[in-house]
């Protein structure tokens, strides 16, 4: 089981912030966009914290948020979007959605490693 | 029609996001503007486009993979030398996201209904066709980094209206990597 779900169409990102957290004793499943975010999420239980991208082929990482809300109905699990995107219509649309936070690429893992391991419980 | 001054804001915006998206910390940078494309050569490009209801922009990241480019794209994204090809054509897509989502977040300080798409890498015989968008800006640009291959870059602008705005040089760009929590 997963602690962090990590959605990015990047393998560099998804190998950048992977391997961060895992180096920080964190377990982490990795997704490629956010449809297969969905299916990782649907089949993994003990994930409690999802931090995706934004802008992804075959599903965005906000249409991502709103269906983990509406069709999983999984109001527990935090979703926190990192992405080069900084507008607030973005960003207001992602807390309708009740996303918990948002970081503006590049990752600076140290600056948000403390607040994700509270965020799942460490 | 673009403006001389709007297409002295395109181009300062973009030489920043270069030098904030493509070069190591501490490390030495030069963006130097070129006359034409003669001196281009690479055989693929990473291509992003930010758009609004004015213009479309596209920033092409010219780039050969080979074992100097592979490497440099390898130190900058993980500190090591070792990357596969595939991995280094993410990277360099990546960075290319970095520097465009830069470019988009400045310019929405001009032109707030702005996006930007996905990067896609693509083959140089292509950029012929972009001359049929009849661009009402185009620039090259030459980067210079420490250690680094010779790096190039190609902004193109069309437009669908008139496009006047003035960059204030001054402006400090919007801070990255800190969680904002809602």
């Amino acid at each position: 089981m997963a602690q962090i779900l990590v959605v990015d169409d990047s393998s560099t990102v998804r190998t950048e912030v992977g391997d961060f957290l895992k180096k920080n004793g964190l377990d982490v499943a990795l997704a490629v966009d956010g449809r297969d975010g969905l299916a990782k999420l649907k089949g993994d239980p003990g994930i409690k914290l999802v931090l995706s991208d934004v802008n992804m082929p075959n599903m965005d990482g906000l249409t991502m948020a709103e269906r983990i809300r509406s069709e999983l109905g999984n109001a527990g699990v935090n979703i926190i979007m990192l992405t080069t995107e900084n507008s607030p219509i973005m960003k207001e649309r992602g807390k309708a959605a009740g996303i918990k936070g948002w970081i503006v690429k590049p990752f600076k893992g140290e600056a948000v490693l403390p607040t994700f391991k509270k965020l799942v419980g460490v | 029609m673009i403006s001389s001054s709007a297409k002295e804001g395109f181009n300062l915006l973009l030489t920043q996001a270069l030098k904030d998206s493509l070069v190591p910390s501490g490390a030495h940078c030069e963006v130097a503007m070129l006359p034409d494309d003669s001196s281009i050569r690479e055989s693929k490009m990473a291509v992003l486009t930010v758009s609004s209801y004015l213009f479309r922009l596209m920033v092409m990241f010219h780039f050969t993979p080979d074992a100097a480019t592979l490497a440099y794209f390898a130190r900058l994204n993980s500190g090591t030398a070792d990357i596969a090809e595939q991995e280094c054509l993410d990277a360099i897509a990546e960075r290319g996201n970095l520097c465009c989502g830069i470019l988009n977040r400045d310019l929405s300080a001009y032109f707030p209904h702005i996006g930007m798409s996905t990067p896609n890498v693509i083959d140089r015989h292509c950029a012929a066709y972009l001359k049929m968008l009849n661009c009402g800006h185009i620039q090259h640009f030459a980067i210079d980094i420490d250690q680094a291959p010779r790096l190039h870059v190609s902004l193109w602008v069309s437009e669908y209206a008139e496009i006047d705005f003035t960059v204030d040089a001054e402006a400090g760009g919007s801070s990255t990597g800190e969680l904002e929590l809602f």
